[in-house]
């Protein structure tokens, strides 16, 4: 039965609504620079009405429940997406300091050490007399294997120290996990208490969820009450109530597991994926093929040198020697060394065939290994044209995946960011609102005063 | 869309970002002047500018090498000239040394100034080029001759001193000092005497190894006194002489004795006393020596020992035993292979024909041997026509005709200092026949130092086309390696000035985004 009290029961639910609305403005305004913040909307619905012979009369506004703006599809494109880009930036990253250590390819870089090498055998067996240009050749060679040694060196501590980077990855996805665990935990006693909507709790859900996938590249789904599932590999990472850590392997391959198995390349994703890969493909290919034009180049030219014969009639042995054993490839370029006869007495080096001051066949030889076709020079050009080629590559996907990324950014932030205008428009509308429903009150008291008065 | 303040700042945060990384890749190019610094800017331009730089590496090299070889051939072909110049030199002192007025004075002086030239010649075949003896093959370091006038010897080798001058491109830039200094053509002599005998077709000119006798009247008288005088003023032939006596109606007859050496008059008419005189204070009977009073019905001549020329038919040398059946294996001898021809030298009608047949010689498949021959003092002498070769004949027959000319052993060629020893050696000694040998030597050493300035000369040549070449590719390559690397400034200074543009521009607007919002007019 519509009565006068019935208006202050509607007044003072219109009041409450309102303030509610007020304040989630002002918490959106609050949060509007919070990263992954989601705007929320008070949503409110007229209570039931009051029937009457002569229709429906309306009691007034409630609460109906406070909405976190999300667009579903949006969050697990986005979801999709970061892994591949964390992954692709963490292997440009790596190849980018990589490519240089071969040095400035145009000048200063290994290949000019090589060039060097060759001319200064070219010079030599221009004049084959010459101690002086012994000497150069000596020191061109001694300059050309320290290169390789450095360079090698620097490429394996490059390597190396990726595993250690990948390890404090893993510390960050382990931590990661626990908080996602406490999260779900969390989610799972608001429900309990019978909460429609997680709010801010989502939007932590889905921030430690990113962080996952930006350093391994998880799996993730989100059940219907909220908690999070993730699985990496197919392997549950994280599951209501049940959580994994993600284990190191001390050994070789000295590769991240999961549940008692290593994980592989293509089941991780995200700056561990990434890393992963530039450690084991992409250096260890620059290494690999590092070693490959050291053992080439010397068993060119000591298949050459070996021909030959010194000036003081003592037959040449070998040019260069290395620690390895003969036809190693592997360390190649970590062994190599100018033999230390030759290193200490240059003039020993042999030139020709003969004894003869003026035989240049071995020199010739030698020097003609510069323009062999797949020679170690080009050998060694392939080494670094393919790093250069990895890094370009990685560096175009992770371009690509980054705008990939922020148009799906922009498009989550169109829908779920805050909009100071609105939240000012809405902040307007509802303190009007709110001085009307007060007005309302106003106006039954002053009723109510008027019965009274009778 | 819906747009919200962070979206803005997203936006205007990108923007900028964006325009600011292309500013600094233009500036990078701009201020290194390359396109790319680090192989993954580029990484297929980077592929290329390596291997062409690798190449360009290789070009300079060889262009080195190349300029060098060029320094060492000009030296060595200025030497050349003057190894030529030397001996021209020396070939005319040898030339005044046969002047019959030359005192022994003048001879002495030849002699030393000839000797002179042993060290002059030395000193050029020690030459070195940078350090590098150039005449001494592989051992570039010791001097290329040892010793002094007639003992020079060769302390060198014969191998090559080889530059690369193109990708798999060798050239040997030297001369060996036999090469450049054994120029005198290998020479077989015939040691034997080829002792030709006369006939009736022997001329009087050939007499006396060529000094022939002077015509002229005689008389002869037989046994009967019946006196003839013939006028054998016009004769040329020792047959015209025979045929003259016979037909001067005298018992006189007049015939070639057994040993083909000698005129032979035997008296006919059964008397034992004949005579001949020459008449007019001529020499013809005495020269012929039948100018006799003979009471033994006969008169036999002198031995007439005419010349060997080639008109001397080859059954009368020997003294008319005529050369012995068998064939001559020609042999020619260089480092690259013998050559080898056969000829028949008993099927030769004249010493001509034998020299001809010789000079002709020609290996199964065609090849001439070339050789020169030719006849010095009753001797046949052989000549290799081609430089750095030996020279051998070999017989089919024992005893052989060539072994019996005397042409033995293998002749090798001989260098110019033991030549200008000989050379010398004959002047100071005034030794006409040697001096002639040694002039004969010192064109045939003339002729081959310019064959060899010659080939040489052309191999020179190449090598200084192949350096000029090498310079312009070296220059294509390297605009086209700067075509490659090289930043383009105009265009880069045009996208610098853009890029700036943009990233003003981003920032101006982004500025701006926040100035005004709804708060503003919220009162």
């Amino acid at each position: 039965m519509p009565g006068l009290f019935g208006i202050f029961e509607l007044g003072r639910n219109s009041l409450l609504a309102q303030q509610a609305a007020l304040q989630t403005a002002g918490h959106n305004i609050a949060n509007a620079a919070t990263p992954g913040y989601h705007r929320q909307r008070v949503e409110t619905g007229p209570t039931l009405p009051e029937l009457t012979a002569f229709g429906a009369l309306g009691t007034g506004v409630r609460i109906d429940t406070i909405r976190r703006v999300e667009n579903r599809f949006l969050e697990l494109s986005a979801q999709r997406e970061i892994p591949l880009s964390a992954r692709y930036s963490a292997r440009a990253a790596v190849l980018s300091e990589a490519e240089l250590t071969f040095g400035d390819p145009a000048e200063g870089g290994m290949q000019t050490f090589l060039e060097q090498f060759f001319t200064a055998w070219d010079d030599l067996a221009s004049s084959p007399e010459d101690s002086g240009a012994r000497d150069t050749v000596a020191r061109t060679a001694t300059s050309l294997v320290q290169t390789m040694r450095s360079t090698r060196q620097s490429l394996v501590e490059k390597r190396d120290a990726l595993s250690g980077e990948m390890r404090s990855v893993v510390d960050g996805a382990n931590r990661a996990i626990h908080e996602l665990e406490r999260l779900n935990h969390g989610i799972m006693a608001s429900e309990a208490r019978g909460a429609t909507s997680l709010g801010d709790l989502a939007d932590r859900r889905d921030a430690v969820i990113e962080t996952l996938n930006d350093l391994v590249g998880a799996e993730a789904s989100i059940e219907t009450n909220g908690t999070a599932t993730l699985r990496l590999g197919g392997r549950v990472l994280v599951q209501a109530g049940i959580s994994a850590e993600i284990a190191w392997d001390e050994g070789t391959p000295n590769v991240p597991m999961l549940g008692g198995r290593s994980l592989g390349l293509d089941e991780l994703e995200g700056r561990l994926g990434g890393l992963l890969q530039a450690r084991d493909e992409d250096l260890a290919a620059a290494i690999q093929g590092l070693d490959e034009f050291a053992a080439r180049l010397f068993r060119d030219v000591n298949a050459i040198y070996q021909q030959g014969t010194n000036s003081s009639g003592g037959s040449g042995n070998a040019f260069f020697v290395s620690s390895a054993s003969r036809d190693e490839v592997t360390n190649a370029a970590g062994t190599i060394a100018l033999n230390p006869i030759l290193a200490q007495d240059p003039a020993r080096i042999s030139t020709g065939r003969t004894s003869a001051a003026g035989d240049n066949a071995i020199a010739l030889d030698i020097a003609a290994l510069r323009s062999t076709r797949g020679g170690p020079a080009s050998l060694l050009n392939a080494v670094v044209v393919d790093l250069g080629g990895r890094a370009r590559e990685a560096n175009d996907l992770a371009r690509g995946q980054e705008i990939v990324l922020d148009a799906i950014r922009a498009e989550r932030e169109s829908a779920s960011g805050v909009s100071l205008d609105e939240e000012g428009a809405n902040l307007l509308r509802f303190q009007r609102s709110y001085q009307a429903s007060a007005q309302l009150i106003s106006i039954a008291d002053e009723m109510t005063a008027t019965l009274l008065a009778i | 869309m819906r747009i919200t303040e962070n979206l803005l700042a997203r936006a205007v945060l990108n923007g900028s970002a964006r325009a600011l990384s292309r500013l600094a890749a233009a500036q990078q190019r701009l201020a290194t002047g390359k396109n790319f610094t680090r192989p993954s800017d580029d990484p297929l331009a980077l592929s290329k500018a390596l291997s062409m730089r690798g190449e360009l590496a290789r070009i300079q090299a060889h262009g080195d090498n190349a300029s060098g070889a060029v320094a060492f051939m000009s030296l060595t072909e200025g030497s050349l000239q003057e190894i030529s110049d030397l001996l021209a030199h020396a070939k005319e002192l040898v030339v005044a040394g046969m002047n019959d007025t030359n005192d022994e004075a003048g001879a002495d002086a030849q002699a030393l100034e000839l000797r002179s030239m042993i060290e002059s010649l030395l000193q050029l075949a020690n030459r070195d080029s940078a350090g590098r003896r150039i005449f001494a093959g592989q051992s570039t370091t010791e001097p290329a001759y040892s010793g002094g006038a007639g003992s020079v010897v060769y302390r060198g080798d014969r191998g090559e001193l080889i530059e690369e001058l193109g990708r798999g491109l060798r050239v040997a830039i030297n001369l060996t000092g036999p090469q450049a200094f054994e120029t005198v053509s290998a020479r077989l002599e015939g040691t034997v005497d080829l002792d030709p005998a006369i006939s009736s077709i022997t001329p009087l000119s050939d007499l006396d190894r060529g000094q022939g006798v002077m015509t002229g009247r005689i008389r002869i008288t037989d046994s009967n006194g019946v006196a003839a005088d013939l006028d054998l003023l016009s004769a040329t032939t020792i047959g015209d002489v025979v045929r003259a006596i016979n037909d001067a109606g005298t018992s006189i007859v007049a015939s070639i004795d057994p040993d083909r050496e000698a005129i032979l008059l035997t008296d006919t008419g059964g008397g034992s006393t004949l005579s001949v005189e020459d008449l007019d204070g001529g020499t013809l009977a005495a020269d012929l020596g039948i100018a006799n009073v003979s009471d033994t019905a006969s008169i036999e001549g002198r031995d007439l020992d005419p010349v060997l020329t080639e008109n001397t038919p080859t059954a009368l040398l020997f003294r008319g035993a005529g050369i012995a059946p068998g064939t001559w294996t020609l042999c020619v001898g260089s480092e690259t292979g013998t050559l080898s021809a056969q000829i028949d030298p008993a099927s030769a009608n004249t010493v001509g024909d034998l020299l001809q047949m010789i000079e002709h010689a020609t290996t199964a498949n065609g090849t001439s041997l070339g050789l020169r021959a030719h006849l010095s003092a009753d001797r046949i002498t052989l000549e290799s026509g081609k430089l750095h070769t030996t020279l051998s004949i070999s017989d089919d027959a024992a005893p052989g005709s060539a072994q019996a000319m005397g042409l033995t052993g293998i002749a090798s060629p001989r260098d110019v200092f033991a030549l200008l020893e000989e050379a010398a050696t004959a002047v100071s000694a005034r030794d006409h026949e040697a001096m002639d040998r040694a002039i004969r030597d010192l064109t045939s050493a003339i002729e081959g130092t310019a064959g060899m300035r010659g080939s040489y000369g052309s191999r020179a040549r190449q090598v200084l086309q192949l350096r000029d070449r090498l310079l312009d590719e070296d220059t294509n390559l390297t605009i086209r390696l700067a075509d490659i690397e090289d930043a383009d400034l105009a265009k880069e200074s045009l996208e610098l000035a853009q890029a700036q543009t943009v990233y003003n521009a981003a920032l101006s607007v982004g500025a701006r985004l926040y100035d005004q919002n709804l708060f503003d007019y919220i009162r």
